[in-house]
């Protein structure tokens, strides 16, 4: 398993934000469709891809060119990365970022996800799961990248939603009544993680009723975004928040997708309120483009930068500190497990004496469960036990995780959902790896059998 | 692509160089034998992918024994958490961290998906 295969990608056209009318299908105006296509001419109709898609948005029979549904794709890149022909195809920003680095007056930020860490080291010879931290901020600044860590904005995430849950808890749980319960009365258990954008879109999309339930907690990217042309440029970078330039680096397909939803423009709108901006700016996201890991890959080959050649120390700077709850974020499970490590330590007043919860870490089943005994401080130590699943992988677990609420709406209080096997590791932007030929031989003519 | 340094190995899918639509075709037949390969192809790709998946979240967890040795193991360890509250003047789900950092728009696409068919 030596080696990674080139994926072919496509620049963004006008089209791919829609037209005017204000949604068009299930998208809106402005949200970015069409990011994962499959090429007519090297698709040859083996139906592999149809297996790996979460929302069955994958038509063609056996042997005919099959053709993605805009309407139904949540853009997680599953039948990408999964194409043992290489026929499907990404919307790359590599030329709009390159542009921008070249732009002496921009100050483009390099946010790089927790997955990409883990994989990044395999475009250039490593192997899966070679950890390049520094070495990766190191590329970043070398190709002209500021740097501020996904990590970071990801512990911001669990400090927002381990609050937003613990105020669930009280409310649903332990029948507390307050002012500051308010806004939780209509966010009925169970609480299902945000964090990722095609199980999100999956959700608006096909199971509407689970909304209420969905965190209010944007993703850590979305967190990022907002905080870094707030608060960073304000108190750490000191730099004009219409000047700075965001491009989070992601294992991941539907972040594209996400980055352009029109509500994501909240930096610009608190800007605005409190007159750091002049009124009459245009409107600007809060993260101004998505690369994958394939796509910072790419970047650095242009500009001859390999990371791991590159030295592996650096000195810790405010931007990029991070917890190991954070990390863990790109593992299925390492959501909950981060959540579950800060809930305990503010419910119970103590921390975990072992906070590795190995029981929600998703390898390979499809759906973990597992109730975590938690002491209350408020009630003299009282014992509440959290219920919590993981879900791993959406293409056959959603179905199920519904089937079970409707049985028993109350079995679960805590599930985290993520689209991809195994978690943002497995996402649809990562490296793709060689599958070999061994299954074709039974395929191939006699001649071309090795 | 070619390999600008000998680090850089890019390699293109080598099945489609071997096996076009038309060869695919022509070896499988559209039968009952085509859809058992297909189905074979599919256990095959998720059984590699495991050994990859493993590899990468053991790189995850490894990162997260390196911070928890540095006393860096739950989100409320991290002072630059802190500090943004404290320069926001706000604290978790307060009303600036409500404003940047939650949000209240979730779309109820499946009305726009009928409304979508039924367009013109
Ligand atoms: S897996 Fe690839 S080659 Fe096979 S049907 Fe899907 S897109 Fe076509
Ligand atoms: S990107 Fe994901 S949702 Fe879209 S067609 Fe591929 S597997 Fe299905
Ligand atoms: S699991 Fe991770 S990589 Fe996959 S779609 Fe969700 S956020 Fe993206």
């Amino acid at each position: 398993m030596s080696e990674v295969s080139k994926v072919r990608t496509f620049p963004p056209s006008k089209e791919s934000w829609g037209g005017d009318a204000a949604f068009d299908g299930t998208h809106r105006k402005g949200e970015l469709r069409g990011i994962i296509k499959i090429n007519q001419d090297n698709c040859v109709g083996c139906d592999t891809c149809t297996a790996f898609c979460p929302t069955e948005a994958i038509k063609g029979t056996l042997g005919v060119a099959h053709a993605i549904s805009t309407n139904q794709c949540v853009a997680c890149g599953q039948c990408l990365v999964n194409c043992p022909f290489g026929a499907i195809e990404q919307m790359s920003f590599v030329d709009i970022v390159m542009e921008k680095l070249a732009d002496p007056k921009a100050f483009v930020v390099a946010h790089p996800s927790p997955a990409v860490r883990v994989s990044i080291a395999e475009e250039f010879g490593g192997k899966p799961g070679d950890l390049t931290v520094n070495r990766l901020y190191n590329a970043f600044e070398k190709a002209g990248f500021h740097n501020y860590d996904v990590n970071f904005a990801a512990d911001q995430t669990i400090l927002e939603e381990g609050t937003e849950f613990i105020k669930k808890v009280r409310y649903w749980v332990l029948g507390e009544r307050g002012e500051d319960l308010e806004h939780v009365a209509h966010h009925p258990l169970p609480h299902f993680t945000s964090c990722c954008p095609a199980w999100v879109k999956n959700a608006e999309t096909f199971h509407p009723e689970l909304i209420p339930h969905i965190s209010g907690a944007k993703s850590p990217i979305q967190m990022g975004g907002p905080l870094a042309k707030t608060w960073a440029a304000e108190f750490v970078w000191k730099k004009d928040p219409r000047d700075i330039y965001m491009v989070s680096v992601t294992p991941c397909t539907a972040k594209i997708f996400e980055a352009s939803r029109p509500e994501f423009n909240s930096a610009y709108e608190y800007l605005k309120e409190n007159n750091k901006i002049p009124q009459d700016t245009p409107s600007f996201q809060d993260i101004d483009a998505v690369l994958t890991a394939r796509d910072a890959a790419e970047i650095f080959r242009r500009k001859g930068i390999n990371p791991l050649t590159l030295p592996d120390e650096r000195e810790m700077e405010t931007m990029n500190v991070y917890t190991g709850a954070a990390t863990i974020f790109g593992a299925s499970g390492g959501v909950m497990e981060a959540a579950l490590r800060t809930a305990y330590f503010i419910l119970s007043g103590t921390e975990l004496s072992n906070p590795d919860i190995t029981l929600v870490r998703g390898y390979e089943q499809d759906i973990v469960e597992a109730t975590i005994p938690v002491p209350l401080k408020a009630l003299n130590g009282k014992v509440i036990n959290v219920k919590v699943a993981v879900v791993n992988g959406a293409s056959r677990n959603i179905k199920e995780i519904v089937k079970r609420l409707t049985d028993d709406k109350n079995q679960y209080h805590f599930v985290e959902v993520m689209n991809c096997p195994g978690g943002c590791v497995n996402g649809g932007g990562q490296p793709v790896r060689t599958m070999g030929t061994s299954w074709l031989h039974p395929l191939l003519p006699l001649p071309l059998r090795a | 692509m070619e390999a600008k340094k000998e680090n850089y190995f890019y390699a293109e899918k080598p099945v489609g160089q071997l096996l076009s639509r038309r060869d695919f075709l022509k070896a499988a037949g559209v039968s009952v034998s085509a859809i058992a390969i297909s189905g074979y192809v599919v256990t095959d790709i998720v059984q590699k992918r495991k050994s990859y998946i493993a590899l990468r979240q053991q790189g995850l967890y490894k990162d997260d024994k390196r911070l928890q040795k540095a006393n860096l193991t739950g989100s409320h360890q991290n002072a630059s958490c802190l500090k943004v509250y404290q320069d926001m003047g706000t604290k978790p789900m307060g009303e600036v961290a409500e404003q940047l950092l939650h949000t209240k728009t979730y779309v109820d696409r499946s009305n726009l998906l009928m409304q979508g068919a039924h367009h013109g």
